[in-house]
């Protein structure tokens, strides 16, 4: 097939995948296929995938593969309709699981931490985990994450204020613990990670986060000297 | 503030480039210059006035002259240039040859992105092995890659991308391209779209640029780009790799089918819009 090695290693399959994702293409065959759920063109999609990532090792291979939700958002590009919406929710609702104390708000320090640090999950052959150091949200990636926060990312809305109004009430705790825990059982198909349904933070650290965004003396909620700028909106309950 | 140093700046700019690489038509900041001032309000391309102040010093032209002699010099076990070889437009026809890639090739029956052509006729005509550091070091901006692939772009300074559509392989590619840009995986849910799919959007710092306006696009793509903050010169497939390390996500293997379709998917996505090359980013 192709006499080009054009990479660490020779590639002379992929030819042949490619043509079939064109003859598939043009037959129009795009009925979903038994079993996986997958329609012919998209298992063509996959096996492209596959292959061109076919020497990652395996927890990197594994996290290539799509689970259910992942699937159905990219296929929607991130904008479910209503049953879609709704079947999503209830799916990654069941999925979050709490724990055995009930939810009790954790440390506020380690909680702003684990928010800004964005240490962990790195695959590759580069600079894999260190097991003994804990991983972080990176919130602060796509948060602005306090009145004063003058390097926060703006992908999500910012958080500055975002425990004035709330409080530490129940209802809070549990909403804060389930965006964090599977952001798609709030707002399915959301861009923000599912950070415990991956196991990428554990249940402390996300009642730690929890902490650090409720509590009222937390700089995220730290009240701002009088004259200057309010510091966040004051959100209702979803 | 930004806006009247900006349109000042072409002025001052009337030399320098053209004394590093007579073949650009078009200074690279005057290209970019026509692209502002269709989104004169883009966060993304005013980001950083330093930056485009310093474009008309870009190290990035340095390479490309090494890449000029590189590319005639006749090197390798075959003792020959690279002078015929085709990349898309004839034998040695450099000219818009990278703004219409990826394309078809019949002599290996793939769609090629311009790294994987150029490891091509090293390889077919050069006869260099594909051990041969000339081949497999691919970044960095002393390799002959980074060297090459610089010459070879920058003759597409100013030429709006035109990736050809015509052979269905090339819509096959196209399209398994579009597919990788939505699809989200990993443990961090992420796809292409979760960065590059609003304009103005922020991680961190960094402005990131949006998919859907293809004058943000442009710039986005136009590879090779000094990398300021890398103090390096850096290839399409090396900001893949970087875009997939940032979703924690493996990388694809370099030059394979999927990074090819990547590319084709997105420089159609500014097709139409001159090409910046060499550019300067973050
Ligand atoms: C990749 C970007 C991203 C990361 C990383 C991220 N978020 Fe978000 N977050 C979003 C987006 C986007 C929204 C709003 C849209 C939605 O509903 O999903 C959001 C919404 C939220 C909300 C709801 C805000 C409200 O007004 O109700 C909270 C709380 C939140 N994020 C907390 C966090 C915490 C804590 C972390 C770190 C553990 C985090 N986010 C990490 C993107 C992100
Ligand atoms: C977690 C966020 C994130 C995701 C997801 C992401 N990127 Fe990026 N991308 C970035 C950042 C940050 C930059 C650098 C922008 C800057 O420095 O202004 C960037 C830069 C780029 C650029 C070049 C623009 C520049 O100025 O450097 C391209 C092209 C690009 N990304 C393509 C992709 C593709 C293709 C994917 C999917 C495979 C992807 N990105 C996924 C964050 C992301």
């Amino acid at each position: 097939m192709s006499r080009v090695c054009v990479a660490e290693r020779c590639m002379g399959l992929l030819p042949a995948l490619l043509v079939g994702v064109l003859l598939l293409a043009l037959s129009g065959a795009s009925g979903p296929a038994r079993g996986q759920g997958l329609s012919a063109l998209e298992r063509q999609m996959e096996a492209v995938v596959r292959d061109s990532w076919g020497d990652a090792p395996g927890v990197e291979a594994r996290r290539l593969v799509q689970d259910d939700t992942q699937l159905e958002c990219s296929r929607v590009r991130n904008e479910p309709g209503d049953a879609l919406r709704e079947r999503i929710q209830k799916r990654e609702l069941a999925r979050i699981s709490y724990p055995e104390g009930g939810l009790v708000l954790g440390d506020p320090v380690a909680g702003e931490r684990y928010a800004k640090d964005g240490y962990g999950g790195r695959v590759g052959r580069l600079r894999p985990d260190d097991p003994a150091r804990p991983r972080g949200g990176n919130c602060q990636a796509c948060h602005v994450l306090e009145p004063r926060d003058g390097i926060g990312g703006t992908l999500g809305p910012s958080l500055a204020g975002f425990g004035i109004g709330l409080g530490t009430r129940p209802v809070a705790v549990r909403y804060v613990y389930d965006r964090i825990y599977n952001s798609h059982a709030v707002n399915p198909c959301s861009e923000m990670p599912r950070f415990g349904y991956h196991g990428f933070l554990t249940r402390q650290q996300i009642l730690d986060i929890a902490a650090y965004l409720l509590m009222p003396d937390s700089p995220v909620n730290r009240i701002e000297p009088p004259g200057s700028e309010p510091a966040g909106t004051v959100r209702p309950l979803p | 503030m930004i806006r009247p140093m900006l349109l000042a700046l072409p002025l001052a700019l009337a030399v320098g480039v053209t004394a590093h690489a007579d073949h650009l038509k078009e200074n690279p900041v005057d290209v970019l210059m026509r692209v502002i001032e269709e989104v004169p309000d883009s966060p993304y391309l005013l980001q950083s006035e330093q930056n485009l102040m310093m474009m008309e010093d870009n190290p990035n032209l340095w390479t490309v002259e090494d890449g000029k002699d590189l590319f005639y010099a006749a090197r390798g076990p075959n003792n020959v240039s690279l002078e015929t070889c085709d990349f898309g437009k004839g034998p040695g026809e450099l000219e818009g040859a990278y703004a219409e890639m990826p394309r078809y090739f019949e002599d290996t029956g793939r769609v090629m992105d311009l790294e994987a052509r150029l490891v091509h006729c090293m390889m077919e005509i050069q006869g260099f092995a594909a051990d041969d550091p000339a081949v497999r070091q691919r970044h960095g901006s002393g390799s002959d890659h980074m060297k090459l692939q610089s010459y070879i772009a920058s003759w597409s300074n100013g030429i709006p991308w035109n990736p050809p559509m015509d052979h269905p392989l090339e819509r096959a590619m196209r399209d398994a391209g579009e597919y990788i840009f939505y699809r989200r995986a990993g443990s961090l849910d992420m796809s292409c779209q979760t960065c590059h799919y609003e304009t103005g959007k922020r991680i961190r710092a960094s402005v990131l640029p949006n998919s859907r306006v293809p004058q943000e696009w442009t710039k986005a793509i136009s590879w090779p780009a000094f990398r300021v903050g890398h103090d390096h010169s850096r290839s399409s497939q090396h900001r893949i790799r970087g875009c997939y390390w940032q979703m924690r996500q493996a990388g694809p293997v370099a030059g394979s089918d999927g990074t090819i379709a990547l590319i084709s998917f997105w420089t159609d996505l500014a097709r139409g819009q001159p090409a910046i090359l060499p550019d300067m980013k973050r």
